[in-house]
């Protein structure tokens, strides 16, 4: 077990290397540079300007040189500057990144505490008419693409009835009192955390309900009812516990994916998170922060990876690795 | 002399049941409602397209004196910001879209099952280097850098097509692994080695095929998965671009104009759902039918 787990944990260093490697390769050679844009805003610029220019940035080295120089600042801790924004790429993340994390957290925990009643529901209820619909609903659910969701709800909420803000996190004049701020946060977040939320909640609710009907076929549950435990003891001490085992290592597999999604809900919701600046860092050729934000998502998903592997492994003694 | 009746019933019906497999297959998934359901709705689709192909109108006429129209007998789905008749838009977009969720889940289909296929046959270095890749494919935050990559290489159909491959292949390849893992031990693999049969040969001729039951229906699956996964790209403008029609690009175009002409967002979003759904409940349908335990439920 211990082997395992220090070998797992001595790939997560490599893994994260090309990680990084591959998409320094990508970006460095996508199409054009920022000193492109810098020549639209000022057409008088020479050609001598462009490269004294690119010099300067350093944009004229080759891929290696400019990797290596990028990789040993990162371990320094310093994640480099933006060209967009003229300041430390930390500094946008630090103010960026915590909203993405708001709402990643809360369409996570919207997911869940829809999915599991539902899934234990129906599972017990299997091929009630209850049942088959939350089937439907869940195929529903996992088909409805996120950013058309979105639109309808803005078209309905915000355009229609009025009840709800279509874009932005907060308002420009926060409401007074204690509570203000935050139920003016909570009001801008429910259209995006349900927009990011659904898929999961769908295929959640599923996967509670095969995993639970499952168990509750299994032999201690059996034992268990036969020795005169009450149902209520039986569901939700013997089955629910050994249902949650192979959920919640699905759970942990699909959180980076929610981060991953809310680059798309951001962009339709027009949230001023870290997906939003990622796309617009994208384009704008900002090098340093797509890089920051590439390599903290690749973090984030073989962590998780690692995360739901070995909770797998403690979790469940009939799992050995060798 | 009850029991026995019963049980000489019993191996009657099984003898019955003589038909192939790939026939019982069939049968099942037509039993499968939710699966027709499924494959009417593509079928309706192609078809829309083919016949559109034919006698469409110019998705591309720009009629500015009849922009913004809401839903009439002429325009059936109403016109957009600059007076092109949406129906022909939204089908040309579907030929697009459809084109390429079938291009990519078939090209992922094939070189993911080759993949798995040499990898479980060889075994030993040849396994784990390509399971590492497999391994390392997988653990890559896959939204940002197919968004990366589109940037890269470009957008557009075909550099599209290719960034959805290299991310659509893993899957397939392991799970066709795992399969011919446990057949290549089987009887009738030796008998073909022993009476000398090549290697590729005796992988694609004899092993793959009992693999198809996954393979069809992560083909199925996947093909939902890459429209979806274009409209993405394609609604942060990094797919599809226009004037060419896209759903996706066309969803990104209707986020401006949403309080005046909700239609151009409607449209193409139930276009991708109904097609998505429709592989899905194909792709279940598949599954069911190709699972032999599922057998008489």
């Amino acid at each position: 077990m211990a082997k395992y787990i220090i070998k797992r944990l001595l790939q997560f260093i490599p893994v994260l290397f090309l990680i990084s490697l591959i998409s320094f390769f990508i970006l460095v050679n996508m199409p054009g540079d920022p000193i492109d844009q810098l020549l639209m805003s000022d057409p008088e610029m020479t050609a001598e300007d462009l490269q004294e220019l690119r010099k300067a940035y350093g944009l004229d080295q080759p891929f290696y040189v400019r990797y290596v120089k990028w990789i040993s600042k990162v371990l320094q801790g310093d994640l480099g500057f933006s060209r967009t924004y003229k300041i430390p790429v930390v500094t946008i993340l630090k103010r960026n990144m915590p909203r993405t994390i708001i709402l990643a957290t809360s369409a996570f925990i919207f997911a869940l505490i829809i999915a599991i009643p539902i899934g234990i529901y129906s599972a017990l209820k299997q091929y009630s008419l209850m049942d088959y619909f939350w089937t439907i609903f869940s195929f529903v659910g996992f088909s409805t693409p996120s950013h058309w969701l979105a639109l309808l709800f803005i078209y309905l909420f915000a355009v229609h009835l009025r009840i709800l803000p279509a874009a932005g996190y907060r308002s420009v004049d926060l409401p007074s009192g204690a509570l203000g701020p935050f139920l003016d946060r909570i009001r801008y977040l429910i259209m995006p955390t349900v927009a990011l939320g659904l898929i999961n909640l769908a295929s959640w609710m599923r996967y509670m309900r095969s995993c639970m009907l499952e168990v509750i076929r299994e032999d201690y549950i059996r034992t268990a009812r036969s020795k005169g435990l009450g149902e209520r003891v039986v569901i939700f001490k013997h089955a629910l516990r050994n249902a949650l085992i192979p959920l919640i290592t699905l759970v942990m597999l699909s959180i980076p994916a929610i981060f991953g999604g809310s680059i798309v809900t951001e962009q339709v919701f027009a949230y001023p998170g870290m997906g939003q600046l990622f796309i617009n860092s994208i384009t704008g050729h900002d090098t340093f922060i797509t890089m920051s934000i590439v390599m903290f998502l690749g973090t984030l998903t073989v962590t998780f990876n690692l995360i739901a592997d070995l909770f797998y492994a403690v979790i469940d003694p009939r799992i050995r690795y060798s | 002399m009850a029991n026995t009746q019963v049980n000489s019933e019993k191996l009657h019906g099984l003898t019955d049941k003589s038909e192939s497999y790939g026939r019982m297959v069939v049968k099942r998934f037509f039993k499968h409602k939710l699966a027709i359901v499924g494959l009417t709705i593509i079928i309706i689709l192609i078809m829309l397209t083919i016949i559109s192909t034919f006698f469409g109108s110019d998705i591309n006429r720009v009629q500015l004196l009849n922009r913004f129209k809401a839903p009439t007998a002429e325009h059936w789905m109403g016109t957009d910001e600059l007076g092109r008749d949406f129906f022909s838009r939204i089908i040309a977009g579907g030929k697009i879209s459809l084109s390429l969720g079938i291009i990519v889940s078939l090209t992922s289909v094939i070189i993911g099952s080759t993949v798995g296929a040499v990898s479980g046959f060889f075994g030993g270095l040849v396994d784990s280097i390509l399971m590492r890749i497999v391994d390392f494919m997988i653990s890559l935050p896959r939204l940002p850098i197919l968004l990366v990559m589109a940037a890269m290489m470009g957008a557009g159909f075909t550099n599209i097509i290719v960034i959805l491959v290299i991310f659509g292949w893993m899957g397939v390849s392991r799970v066709v692994r795992a399969q011919v893992l446990s057949l290549k031990e089987q009887e009738y693999v030796l008998a073909a080695r022993a009476i000398g049969v090549s290697t590729p040969r005796i992988i694609f001729l004899h092993i793959l095929p009992n693999t198809l039951a996954p393979i069809i229906v992560n083909a199925s699956l996947q093909c939902g998965g890459a429209i979806l996964q274009e409209s993405y790209l394609s609604y942060l403008g990094l797919g599809i671009q226009p004037p060419t029609p896209s759903w996706g690009n066309m969803l990104m175009n209707a986020r401006q104009y949403l309080t005046s002409a909700p239609w151009l967002a409607i449209w193409p979003g139930i276009f991708i759902f109904f097609t998505i759904l429709a592989f899905n409940f194909m792709g279940d349908g598949l599954r069911d039918a190709f699972d032999p335990k599922l057998k008489g439920r």
